[in-house]
């Protein structure tokens, strides 16, 4: 009876494994927690190769002489199998947030470069409707940036493309009713009752996710801790701050919330760029 | 982890010393070692793989050693880096064994210009039509200076395809708001940068000085037949069955009585056992990088660069290093660059995204697999040279 070569039976292992992995993480929808949903067909694909190759591994099971791959590399190449068998990862935590920090969102006034948006380049007290701010959003906020019962509500479908509006033309959103839900992210410098309420943006992975989000001001902002999942109801106004990243003062959209309670933090903290603005909805 | 690092140092070590010893001393130097080395590769295959059985099973109980929001995210990043990747990886894998079966030195030869200046412009273009991000590009490269591509031509198109994909075009579009000038100037800025890179390379080495020989694991055949060291690329034309049923180029042969279907399902064998073995000697250094990557991303706080955005030459220094550890995908790097648009120079949040699908970490250890040391050295420090000149360039003229 032919002996079973350890090495080759080890990557044939190796293989099939990675293509069970990615195949368990697919069927049980916690694929989503690593990679942009839009990005599960190259996953599909990636777990057909892998039992492929596993087919094409098999007659070599059995094959003598020489090993021809060391075992330390075959470990290294199944250790992000391993690990994510072993921890069952749900995603990246809120604390990451505090490592990858938080943009003011304000717009500076100075000089601008060849990269900032088009949106960007106006003045950010700019009302919607007068100017070039106005005719990129068709004149007319409340086409693109429709409200509910007379609040606007960042949702999570539409978190990254309504902040963007904000961000490009605070002015329009001053004195508007807003509702946003996110984790509390603090950013050193600012006082206990200024926060902001946040959610990790992926665009194609959890490794590149970035830190989106609306800051808050709440008389009682300190009994929330970081990362606390929370909903603020307020008004949008124009604060002025001093941004120790520009080293100088920007002006910034900001949340005088009315009101802010703990709620339950969701299955994923992840929200993923829409394109274009946000769809009506009603 | 100290011990994993060390570990893959002395295993680099060894695999070049097997391919400059001859056969027949590497023989008895692995047999004297053989029994040792059994020993710690298994040992460093159990550890890993008890860690996966054990950690479960604890879960939930007073003996649970792994939670906690620092592993569950470090794991997280790094498992979606790997997962991100591995298509990709596996693309450009299977690109290069179409390359090592279907293309010869000779068809190359034919389709290539012969001067120097219309190579690199090709070359720095040829990402337009042929899509691939940074993890594709190496042993897409890989292969086609082993078929005997002109090393400037394989440097540029390794370095500007990334860039210049319309897939990544289009994300930096969208990433800047609809800033056509931003993608634009990555795109040219991109190519110009590759062809110096390519240049620069071409002056100081030949294709033969950088190259590795071939290895078992990698470009050659992994059937151990006893004529994968280089032979395979340019000379392994003969038809032969294995006692594992594996053809090298028996449809390329031809001849004899199999048939057309035969001949054809050998030939895909043949590139998909090709493809398995390519996948194992970069995919492995692709882990690495994401490793590194992933702990860097884990430990790293954004705010100890409070203060420095704004300085034209220290700013893009930062920049290009973040983006060569972070290791981000070249389709995703500009929506990262955009959070530091304002907070950084212009020069530097170009130079994130130009350095980035250049060289990164995953790269250079990938190139280490078909390249020599000295080289993909020369290749990291040319990267770097030209996006901080081109940057600062940026910053100085106020772009």
């Amino acid at each position: 009876m032919k002996r079973l070569n350890p090495d080759e039976s080890l990557w044939f292992l190796i293989l099939l494994g990675y293509g069970a992995y990615i195949a368990y993480l697919l069927g049980s929808g916690d694929m989503i927690y690593f990679i942009n949903p839009r990005l599960n067909v190259f996953m599909i694909a990636s777990a057909s190769v892998f039992f492929l190759l596993a087919c094409i591994q098999l007659p070599r099971l059995f094959l003598s002489g020489e090993r021809r791959r060391d075992r330390f590399w075959m470990a290294l190449f199944a250790l992000p199998m391993l690990l994510g068998v072993a921890t069952a990862p749900k995603g990246l935590h809120e604390d990451i947030a505090l490592n990858k920090g938080i943009f003011l969102g304000g717009a500076t006034g100075g000089p601008t470069s060849f990269l900032d948006a088009p949106g960007r380049k106006t003045a950010p007290t700019a009302k919607v409707g007068k100017g070039p701010a106005g005719e990129k959003y068709g004149g007319d906020w409340e086409s693109v940036a429709p409200t509910e019962d007379g609040v606007f509500e960042v949702d999570a479908a539409h978190f990254d493309s309504k902040l963007r509006i904000v961000e490009d033309v605070p002015g329009a959103f001053a004195d508007l009713k807003v509702r946003i839900a996110g984790f509390v992210q603090r950013r050193s410098g600012l006082p206990d009752e200024r926060f902001f309420v946040a959610r990790m943006l992926i665009v194609c992975c959890a490794a590149d996710s970035t830190v989106r989000g609306l800051m808050v001001e709440w008389p009682d902002g300190g009994s929330f801790a970081q990362g606390e999942w929370v909903e603020a109801e307020g008004t949008i106004i124009l604060q002025e701050f001093y941004d120790d990243w520009f080293l100088k003062n920007v002006t910034v959209p900001m949340i005088r919330a009315t009101r802010v309670e703990a709620i339950k933090r969701p299955s994923t903290i992840y929200v993923y760029p829409a394109s274009g603005v946000p769809e009506q909805q009603h | 982890m100290i011990l994993f690092f060390s570990r893959a140092r002395s295993l680099l070590r060894v695999e070049r010393s097997f391919q400059e010893i001859p056969k027949g001393a590497i023989r008895l130097r692995s047999i004297r070692h053989n029994s040792a080395r059994e020993m710690k590769g298994w040992l460093f295959f159990a550890l890993p793989a008890a860690a996966a059985l054990l950690i479960p099973a604890l879960r939930g109980t007073r003996l649970e050693i792994v939670s906690g929001p620092v592993l569950q995210s470090f794991a997280t990043i790094f498992l979606s880096i790997v997962l991100e990747a591995m298509p990709f990886v596996m693309l450009g894998v299977f690109v290069s064994s179409l390359i090592q079966f279907f293309v010869t030195e000779e068809m190359l030869a034919r389709a290539l210009p012969k001067r120097t200046g219309s190579g690199l412009l090709m070359a720095s273009v040829l990402g337009f039509v042929f899509p691939i991000c940074e993890c594709c590009s190496v042993p897409v490269m890989r292969r086609l200076v082993r078929k005997g591509v002109p090393l400037h031509v394989g440097i540029t198109f390794m370095m500007a395809a990334p860039i210049v994909n319309p897939v990544v075009l289009l994300s930096t579009y969208y990433a800047f708001g609809g800033n056509v000038a931003a993608a634009a100037v990555r795109a040219v800025l991109g190519m110009v940068g590759a062809m110096v890179v390519g240049l620069a390379a071409t002056k100081c080495f030949s294709a033969q000085e950088v190259l590795l020989p071939e290895t078992a694991s990698s470009d050659g055949c992994s059937c151990g037949c006893g004529h994968d060291r280089g032979e395979v690329a340019s000379s392994c034309r003969h038809e032969h069955e294995h006692e594992h049923g594996h053809a090298h180029d028996a449809a390329r042969s031809s001849g004899g009585a199999s048939t057309l279907p035969r001949r054809a399902l050998s030939l895909a064998r043949g590139v998909l056992e090709h493809t398995g073995a390519e996948l194992f000697s970069v995919g492995r250094f692709l882990v690495l990088g994401a490793l590194i990557s992933s702990l860097a991303q884990t430990a790293f706080a954004k705010d100890l660069l409070t203060g420095i955005g704004q300085h034209q030459v220290v700013s893009v220094v930062v920049m290009m290093l973040l983006a060569f550890v972070l290791s981000l995908c070249s389709e995703a790097d500009a929506f990262i660059a955009r959070t530091f648009v304002g907070q950084f120079s212009p020069g530097a949040v170009m130079a994130f995204i130009l350095l980035g699908p250049m060289i990164d970490i995953k790269n250079v250890l990938m190139l280490q697999e078909g390249f020599r040391k000295r080289f993909v050295l020369f290749l990291t420090v040319a990267a770097f040279a030209v996006c901080f000149v081109l940057c600062v360039a940026i910053n100085v003229a106020r772009l």
